[in-house]
């Protein structure tokens, strides 16, 4: 295999300057990463795995009816019978952490891109970069950055899931009338106020389209995170393949698609609700 | 409002995490070992430390990863242990990456690597598998690509001038191919080392090797973080004592490999071997 040119070098380069010259920047980041999650876990690991399944039935039922809510008790009631409870709270506690970070990031860079045309061609193509990369690659710059543990598996997971939440906010300001900009500014609206009060309220439904497949995408990023020791149910799903258990790993793996089920339709409950009115 | 009240349970929640982890991370009692799922051997002595130290008033973290990521994750002084690294072969590039990192001890030092063939085979040494290219199909099945294994089988198949291919995908596809292919008889070659349990449970034997590609003798050490002797001085001690003689390590491997929980497994097995244990800890 012969290179004419060498890209990985660079990247290489890139990355290794980037682990010795920002390692104070990583440090804070890995530090306030690691409480947010630990802390979050921690206060689910501890609180009586019953009073979590009565609130999130409440929530299932407030947003997304009846239906939703039977089967958000009943599923959640299986993985704590199949004793995945703590592992299941660990991955919820990740996947919390790292599609909050996904949004604060991805909003405002969505609104950018539908603002400002220039910003759209630099973003675009980013988006395509951080979708299609193989997941796995990830693991690389964020071991290097952050060493193994959870925060290196949230950074891996925040540049998977966010790209969705980008492309549907510019997607939802992008598809804000026209003809109600132009009213909201004859009526003397600055941008700030055409921003907030007009395209954002009307692109609601979009902007959580785009969340609800960030937590998704959150979601499919746990397994592979597990190979860089970031706990929870990804673990035990390769602890299954490591040691050939089907068992195990048919178990891991359902409780990953109840928790991706519940999430779907309580977020989706949120759209509806908007529809509705 | 209702949005406020929201954003306020959060950030509530968050600072009490960050309290509680600080608690965590301040307390020196917390030790990251990295261990490498699969590797009968490491999980083993990893799960064996965990209940030795666990008893002493350490927490012991065990974070799964692969190897080269665990190094990497020590070389940023963070994970503090590894007990798996294999030397002077297997490993060696591997290590000379992290020059910082420092070698506490051997646990192990009769380890081996090299082509493994089911015992009714009847081959001698990796010489005569040319003779046989038909009825093992061209094929070496050997575990992960990047591992020190698989480029050790690189170099035989070069070494050798064999005309057979390395077919990589992970350790435990390649242990069920041998299981599937002992049970149809068939012929099989694959790249394995001891000690591991799959020589306890199936009639297997080493390829003679003839222009040493793969070593001889291999030693499995426990490597830690640069600064890990100045944070924990009471513990170097021990980590350099441990070790393993055939007869302990087969029979713990045994054990642990029949074991669907390994924790109270690696607890029974550090209960019946008393005298072994506290010669770790100084305790004679």
């Amino acid at each position: 295999m012969n290179k004419t040119i060498d890209i990985g070098q660079y990247i290489e380069t890139a990355i290794n300057w980037l682990t010795e010259n920002a390692k104070p920047l990583f440090d804070v980041i890995k530090n306030i990463g690691n409480s947010s999650i630990l802390g979050i876990e921690w206060a689910l690991v501890n609180t009586p795995f019953y009073i979590i399944i009565i609130l999130f039935t409440l929530l299932a039922l407030w947003k997304a009816g009846k239906g939703t809510a039977i089967m958000t008790a009943a599923g959640l009631t299986v993985i704590f019978l199949m004793g995945f409870w703590k592992e299941t709270m660990e991955t919820l506690a990740l996947i919390f952490v790292a599609t909050l970070t996904a949004l604060i990031l991805s909003v405002p860079l969505g609104i950018w891109a539908a603002k400002n045309k220039f910003a759209a061609k630099i973003i675009r193509p980013l988006l395509d970069l951080m979708q299609t990369m193989p997941a796995f690659v990830y693991l690389i710059p964020a071991v290097l950055f952050f060493s193994i543990g959870k925060v290196p598996g949230a950074f891996a997971t925040i540049i998977f899931a966010m790209p969705p939440a980008v492309r549907l906010t510019t997607l939802g300001i992008d598809s804000v009338p026209k003809d109600i900009v132009e009213a909201a500014r004859a009526f003397g609206a600055t941008n700030r106020q055409i921003l907030f009060k007009v395209e954002l309220p009307l692109a609601t439904n979009t902007i959580l389209a785009g969340i609800n497949q960030t937590i998704l995408l959150s979601l499919s990023m746990v397994v592979i995170a597990g190979m860089i020791a970031a706990g929870g149910l990804g673990e035990k799903v390769l602890e299954g393949i490591n040691n050939l258990d089907i068992g195990l790993g048919f178990e891991s793996g359902l409780s990953v698609v109840i928790l991706a089920i519940i999430l779907d339709r309580i977020t989706q409950g949120f759209v509806k609700k908007k529809t509705a009115k | 409002m209702k949005k406020i009240n929201y954003l306020f349970v959060i950030t509530f929640v968050i600072i009490l995490g960050v309290f509680n982890s600080c608690k965590n991370i301040k307390s020196s009692k917390y030790i990251n070992i990295g261990m490498v799922d699969g590797w009968a051997e490491d999980v083993a002595m990893t799960h064996v430390v965990k209940a030795i130290l666990d008893e002493q008033g350490y927490h012991i973290i065990i974070q799964k990863a692969s190897t080269d990521m665990i190094l990497a994750s020590m070389n940023n002084e963070d994970t503090d242990l590894f007990l798996g690294v294999w030397l002077p072969y297997t490993h060696k590039t591997k290590i000379a990456k992290f020059p910082d990192l420092v070698d506490l001890g051997t646990n192990y030092d009769n380890g081996k690597i090299g082509l493994v063939i089911p015992d009714y085979v009847p081959v001698k040494s990796i010489e005569d598998l040319p003779k046989y290219e038909k009825q093992f199909k061209n094929r070496i099945i050997g575990i992960e690509k990047g591992a020190g294994m698989t480029s050790a089988t690189d170099r035989a198949i070069i070494d050798y001038e064999l005309n057979y291919r390395q077919i990589n995908s992970s350790t435990i596809a390649m242990i069920t191919e041998l299981q599937n292919a002992i049970k149809r008889k068939e012929w099989i070659v694959v790249a394995a080392w001891q000690p591991h349990w799959m020589f306890g449970k199936m009639k297997l034997k080493f390829l003679d090797d003839p222009k040493k590609t793969f070593g001889e003798a291999e030693k499995i050490k426990t490597y830690s973080r640069k600064s890990f002797g100045k944070d924990h001085p009471e513990l170097t001690r021990f980590f350099s004592k441990i070790y393993f003689d055939n007869k302990t390590m087969t029979d713990l491997l045994t054990k642990m490999e029949g074991s669907k929980d390994k924790e109270t497994t690696a607890k029974e097995w550090v209960k019946d071997h008393p005298e072994l244990v506290n010669s770790w800890l100084d305790k004679n």
